[in-house]
């Protein structure tokens, strides 16, 4: 975890952020299917709600970047189905960082796992790193 | 002459379109992702502070338009063909708060089966762009 405002300058490429490990709550599954409405209408759980897990890590691992960061883009691999009561670990690691017209961009990688170490869904994404 | 994909039949022979499916993006569908993923840019719920950003009105996180996606897979396959699916995606337009989007994907290879895809928003402008692809199918069919 990276504790206080995270800037551009922050972010090491090859250093990992931290893991953070989270519950799939029963709570968890009925508010992403409320926010779905009706698109997930049966098990297994839609990677939908791997991805906000995932997003989820993200935030506490970062807590406070800066005003405006954009996510860019999102390379996704599935893997096995989330289950209802699993406990997930996300990885987070800063893998490049560059300059394009004056502005910095991040590209981070991620692994979330389940309990037994299965991969659910390993990530990139590209984040447009506001100042 | 045997199925060469076993466990994956219904890649066997896909099909030249995906299922399109949409999501309407209401602010309290928006306001509980926000919840789930505990995201707490005002950019998403604050009409006050989205006013003074270049969208003006609050908009959609990247990652909950894919949802979209994720249904018309489901529709066209069945929930069972997400599991070993490779997704490129960029998100190429904020989508403001109470528009609906729609998934669409137009298959552009067999060997591994790959799905030009395309978000589009009220207004038939691309959101999110990419390709979706099954990399571990490389043979499929007799």
């Amino acid at each position: 975890m990276i504790e206080g405002l995270v800037t551009y300058e922050r972010l090491v490429p090859g250093e990992a952020i931290g893991s953070v490990t989270l519950d799939v709550t029963p709570e968890d599954i009925a508010d992403y299917r409320e926010a779905v409405g009706g698109l997930d209408p049966e098990p297994p759980l839609s990677p939908g709600l791997a991805i906000a897990m995932m997003m989820r890590a993200y935030m506490r691992l970062m807590p406070r970047r800066p005003a405006g960061t954009i996510h860019a883009s999102q390379k996704l691999s599935l893997g096995i189905p989330l289950a209802p009561s699993d406990r997930v670990t996300m990885v987070l690691r800063c893998a490049e960082k560059e300059q394009r017209k004056g502005r910095g961009w991040v590209r981070f990688e991620t692994e979330l796992r389940n309990q037994a170490g299965a991969l659910v869904l390993g990530g990139e994404q590209w984040v447009v790193w506001a100042k | 002459m045997g199925e060469m994909n076993p466990g994956r039949p219904f890649l066997a022979d896909p099909p030249a379109r995906l299922a399109e499916r949409s999501l309407h993006l209401t602010a309290e569908k928006i306001r509980r992702y926000g919840a789930l993923t505990g995201d707490p840019n005002p950019i998403h719920y604050d009409a006050g502070f989205a006013a003074r950003t270049p969208y003006g009105k609050p908009i959609a996180h990247g990652t909950f338009t894919l949802n979209a996606l994720w249904a018309s897979v489901t529709a066209t396959f069945g929930a069972q063909a997400l599991a070993g699916m490779a997704a490129d995606l960029r998100f190429t337009k904020a989508v403001i708060e109470n528009d609906t989007v729609t998934a669409r994907g137009e298959l552009v290879a067999r060997k591994p089966p790959t799905y030009r895809v395309f978000i589009l928003d009220s207004g038939g402008l691309p959101v999110v762009e990419g390709r979706l692809s099954w990399p571990g199918i490389t043979r499929v069919g007799p």
